[in-house]
């Protein structure tokens, strides 16, 4: 029943995705005998699949900044908390039920989109050679990094709105975090180069840098499995905010 | 921890709450037994709400314990939130409507009964297909006491239900309480300010100001000790037993917690003239426990 009740919060979300990419489609379809996009640059399929996910992957963002806004933490930001957490759940129940079906969705729309990059092709919208498809291994890491780049913006939105009482406050706080590291890393690159990949994850990780080979990034499972951590921390964290949280009555 | 006993339904003891400075809740030890209607009554901000959102595990004390089913509400939590029914001025999800609260609800609960909801979407008639926030407020307390009474819940506790209703709705809201749930055995614990209406339906009373119970007992008791004596002239001595003494006039009047025969006796031997020895209202009995002028009974409850 609550998982009918995230789906309820986050249909609106859903419907914002899908309009963006419906008139991304349609302008593809009409479009589809000049998009010969492989022809030209010879670019790997692997590589241009990453590059589509990672445009349409701003919706996602979207979709996750929006998720992250409407969990427990949204509801007793709106007084609904005395009702809810009354009802006979522990309280860890509301956060990893806002999060298994965030995390439920998001993938959906990840998969999805890489799916649609797929059928794309299939259709000759986007043309490769002959032979030439998404291999299994991409059909995994590809829509996988958006989920975690996503799940990394649920988590900190889900946070904030569990640490900051005033609902609205808290979603533009998270924004200013997710925009205040992303400047952080980026300065950090800038000074020291790559060996800040590890003392400063990136957001992102992109599992396919090459545009003209298939190879997969260095360390691709170890730098989604660091931030799969970090998601899990943020989370532990709300949980034990929320458990420690007084309700008003 | 001292041992509960088995016959209540909640139970706190030396229960404490503070916010900052403020003693909300200070060393509280209620004693509500089971299939009462037990009235926790006090002015704005005496504690009645905190004391609430404690047995709900809603804030966690800061010393002492709260029980609910001789299972502890912080520890307990879940099994006691199974078998207890709440109902708040707070809202429901506002854009849900009375179906839809219905059947997200129902999932909770082992216990649910479709055919309470039914019966008391007629008894109370209630307009289920229209958004919560669009309900009257008479009509939103009504959705959580629906909502609350299907689960079937053993204990069923309501923080000021009457507060902003009209006398039709308090009526109706009070008459199911004591005709289908207290008649039942079930336990209603109630917090109010609206003494007569507290006055109407319960049985065992509280009376908390700040954070501190002044009073507990049963309703019935409460009437038949607590007695207003009015003696003509001034008695000579005022016997001890005498909770408050007002002089105008050519009259005293006393106020007696306990033993108003043996008082009365006491006075007549020492000469005065007794002209009147009178049951009190709670609200008269509230008064005084407080004081008329906000200052605390001093014999309140051990």
């Amino acid at each position: 029943m609550y998982l009918w009740k995230s789906w309820r919060d986050a249909r609106l979300s859903v419907a914002i995705f899908f309009v963006p990419i419906v008139f991304m489609l349609y302008g593809l379809l009409r479009h589809s005998p000049s998009v010969h996009v492989q022809t030209s640059s010879q670019a790997s399929v692997e590589w241009m699949a990453t590059r589509w996910l990672s445009i349409a992957g701003i919706l996602l963002l979207f979709v996750a900044w929006s998720l992250g806004g409407d969990g427990i933490g949204h509801d007793i930001a709106e007084d609904r908390g005395a009702f809810l957490l009354t009802r006979p759940r522990l309280r860890r129940f509301f956060v990893w039920s806002d999060s298994g079906f965030s995390f439920g969705l998001m993938a959906a729309l990840a998969w999805g989109l890489t799916l649609l990059f797929v059928l794309l092709t299939i259709v000759h919208v986007l043309e490769f050679p002959p032979g030439v498809s998404l291999s299994p291994l991409a059909f995994l890491l590809i829509p996988l990094s958006g989920v975690v780049f996503a799940g990394l913006v649920y988590s900190v939105t889900y946070l904030c709105t569990m640490l900051i009482p005033r609902d609205k406050t808290a979603r533009v706080i998270s924004v200013a975090v997710l925009i205040g590291y992303a400047f952080l890393y980026a300065k950090a690159v800038r000074t020291w180069g790559g060996v800040t990949q590890y003392l400063f994850p990136s957001w992102w990780v992109d599992p396919f840098p090459y545009q003209y080979s298939s190879a997969v990034a260095p360390h691709v499972w170890l730098e989604l499995g660091v931030r799969a951590i970090a998601i899990l921390v943020l989370l532990l964290a709300a949980q034990f905010v929320l458990e420690m949280r007084e309700i008003r009555a | 921890m001292p041992e509960l006993a088995p016959e209540l339904a909640i139970a706190t003891r030396g229960l404490v709450k503070r916010y900052r400075n403020v003693d909300a809740v200070n060393g509280l030890n209620l004693s509500v037994p089971k299939g009462a209607v037990y009235a926790l009554v006090g002015r704005n901000g005496s504690g009645k709400t905190t004391t609430i959102r404690m047995l709900l595990d809603l804030a966690r004390p800061d010393a002492g314990t709260a029980h609910v089913l001789g299972m502890d509400a912080h520890v307990d939590r879940v099994k006691v939130l199974e078998r207890l029914g709440y109902v708040s001025d707070r809202p429901l999800l506002s854009g849900w409507t009375g179906e839809q609260l219905v059947r997200f609800n129902r999932g909770f609960y082992a216990r649910w009964s479709d055919e309470l909801v039914a019966r008391y979407v007629r008894v109370f008639d209630i307009p289920m297909k229209q958004k919560f926030r669009n309900l009257s407020r008479g009509n939103q307390t009504k959705m959580w006491l629906l909502l609350a009474l299907a689960q079937q819940p053993d204990v069923l506790v309501l923080d000021e239900p009457t507060a902003g209703l009209d006398p039709v709705v308090t009526d109706q809201l009070l008459r199911v309480l004591v005709e289908d749930v207290a008649s039942e055995g079930r336990t209603v614990f109630l917090s109010s300010h609206h003494l007569a209406e507290v006055e109407r339906i319960a049985d065992w009373v509280g009376m908390i100001d700040k954070g501190k119970l002044l009073l507990e007992a049963p309703m019935e008791e409460l009437r038949a000790k607590f007695r207003r004596i009015q003696v003509a002239g001034v008695a000579e001595m005022a016997p001890a037993a005498a909770m408050r003494v007002r002089r105008s006039g050519g009259s005293t009047e006393y106020v007696v917690r306990d033993g108003a025969e043996e008082f009365v006796d006491a006075l007549e031997r020492g000469g005065a003239t007794v002209l009147q020895s009178s049951p009190m209202n709670l609200s008269e009995i509230f008064l005084e426990c407080l004081g008329n002028d906000g200052k605390e009974f001093e014999g309140g409850k051990e």
